[in-house]
């Protein structure tokens, strides 16, 4: 059995060395965590989580003929399995669950729209993945941008917003209650939190899921290369058109 | 006389189910709350994000269980909850460790009862709370309240405290190993905060994300490096950062083996 000390002092290495931003990612891969998982019997367990995470998505993908609608029992990983917990609604006002994004791959990030030094460059990456991607392939794609900042990101809000800052009408700007909100992102390791100022820390993370609402992969920081996202919706798009 | 014996028979049984069944509602009950007054405490992490320019954390009266949740508590939840039985929980919302030490879905252990329920996700965690009408503690407030002892409401900058941390974060430990509450109460009324496990709290991880560190996505891994500790300004501050760098390296869908939570809830602002 392994020490205290030594689950922290791996944890403390672990997090000193490569991050998100440093890793080399294959375009499909189950994303990285953060830092070393607490042991090395979870660390493999990880490791075969991904390994199997990516043949069973390529089994799945092939048997998926009619995507459209989210099945009835997702698979363990998807995050469909958190709407039963959600309470979200999109910039129309109109209720809005993970699941309504079945089909297709999706661009997920969080943004806010009183942010203005780190979030103009979040949507400015959002639009950099989507134009990379070919024209005819564009629309087989979901951008949905979750709001940190509930309270004040209504969704009349958020629909001033997309026009504000030219956000194509089929983005999909959601919001709802705070708790909701930190469900998703927890989930998928995404980290804020409020400042005195009413403005919020938090990161940049753009994540893609598959037709089946699984990750699939995690890209980092703002102004980062964003060739293993777009590679990522491409092989996605392309292996299972809807 | 033979009726006698079977109606004496009888009554003690009944005597005895009842004291049973007593008996484990008392052990499944949510824990009793605790008020945690508002404080004010030096922010562990504020020189290594000097931009922020609020060195202080401040946290409103609050109410906070008086021990982690426990095994039998969590069997009450789980039992009329069964989508969070061990079996019935998808990997998203909990890894395959959830509750692998227990004996069966609804089963916990004899032995095992009153010991603090662990290899709990945070989204079990914070169901179990919500079932109860309550929340996780935010990371604010459970700091808040681990920084006192029996006398003093804030006692981290002893260094006799901090020597008390490090020595039990220093021995190993596989899943705790003594009953919930059994632990000596801080000031608040508070037991086992320390000692015997960690604790989800509902923002785990966010006092690592620096507002100003875009390159890095606004996650600052420096914080959590070694030398991050000493960025801390405070050498008894040893054992908090250990703990935030704890949080920092987890998942929602964890569950470690000594890794449980207990719950809290707010106080009407006009109580506090």
């Amino acid at each position: 059995m392994m020490t205290r000390f030594s689950i922290l002092l791996l944890l403390s290495l672990a997090a000193c060395g490569t991050t998100h931003d440093d890793a080399p990612h294959a375009p499909h891969e189950m994303p990285a965590t953060p830092a070393a998982p607490a042991n090395p019997a979870e660390h493999a367990a990880h490791a075969e989580h991904a390994a199997h995470a990516e043949h069973a998505a390529h089994a799945e993908h092939a048997e998926h003929a009619h995507p459209a609608a989210a099945p009835a029992s997702p698979d363990g990983r998807s995050l469909w399995n958190l709407d039963a917990d959600l309470t979200l609604v999109d910039q129309t006002g109109a209720p809005f669950a993970l699941a309504s994004l079945a089909g297709k791959p999706t661009l997920l990030t969080f943004f806010y729209s009183g942010c203005t030094t780190m979030c103009p460059l979040i949507v400015t990456d959002v639009k950099r993945i989507e134009a990379a991607v070919p024209p005819a392939l564009r629309e087989g794609i979901n951008v949905v941008l979750i709001t940190i900042d509930p309270e004040h990101d209504t969704a009349p809000r958020l629909l001033a917003v997309a026009a504000e800052r030219s956000m194509p009408a089929r983005w999909r700007l959601v919001t709802g209650d705070a708790s909701s909100i930190r469900t998703v992102a927890s989930t998928i390791g995404m980290t804020y939190r409020a400042l005195p100022s009413g403005d919020f820390a938090h990161a940049a993370l753009y994540t893609v899921l598959g037709p089946d609402g699984r990750v699939v992969h995690q890209l980092e920081g703002t102004g980062a290369s964003i060739d293993e996202t777009v590679a990522t919706l491409i092989h996605l798009l392309e292996h299972d058109p809807s | 006389m033979r009726k006698s014996i079977v109606g004496a028979l009888f009554f003690a049984g009944v005597v005895a189910f009842a004291m049973t069944t007593a008996h484990a509602d008392d052990a499944s009950r949510p824990s009793p709350l605790r008020r945690v007054g508002r404080g004010v405490y030096a922010d562990f992490l504020a020189r290594a994000r000097p931009s922020e320019g609020e060195p202080r954390v401040r946290v409103a009266a609050f109410h906070l269980e008086d021990r982690p949740v426990t095994r039998a508590q969590f069997l009450a939840f789980v039992t009329a909850t069964p989508r969070w039985q061990r079996g019935n929980v998808p990997e998203v919302l909990a890894e395959t460790h959830y509750l692998a030490s227990w004996a069966g879905p609804l089963d916990p252990g004899a032995e095992a009862s009153s010991l603090p329920v662990t290899e709990v996700s945070w989204h079990a965690a914070r169901a179990y709370c919500r079932s109860r009408g309550r929340r996780l503690p935010t990371e604010a407030e459970w700091e808040w309240a681990a920084r006192a002892d029996a006398r003093r409401a804030d006692a981290a900058r002893d260094p006799a405290y901090a020597r008390q941390l490090l020595n039990w974060y220093a021995r190993p430990h596989g899943g705790p190993a003594r009953a919930s509450g059994s632990g000596q109460p801080n000031v608040w009324g508070v037991r086992d905060l320390h000692g015997l496990i960690w604790e989800w709290v509902e923002d785990f991880g966010a006092s690592m994300v620096a507002s100003d560190d875009r390159e890095r996505g606004g996650r600052n891994a420096q914080l959590v490096c070694g030398a991050g500790a000493l960025s801390g300004g405070d050498s008894t501050a040893y054992a908090i950062f250990m703990r935030y760098a704890f949080r920092s390296s987890l998942r929602a869908a964890f569950t470690l083996p000594t890794l449980g939570f207990r719950c809290a809830s707010d106080i009407p602002k006009g109580r506090r």
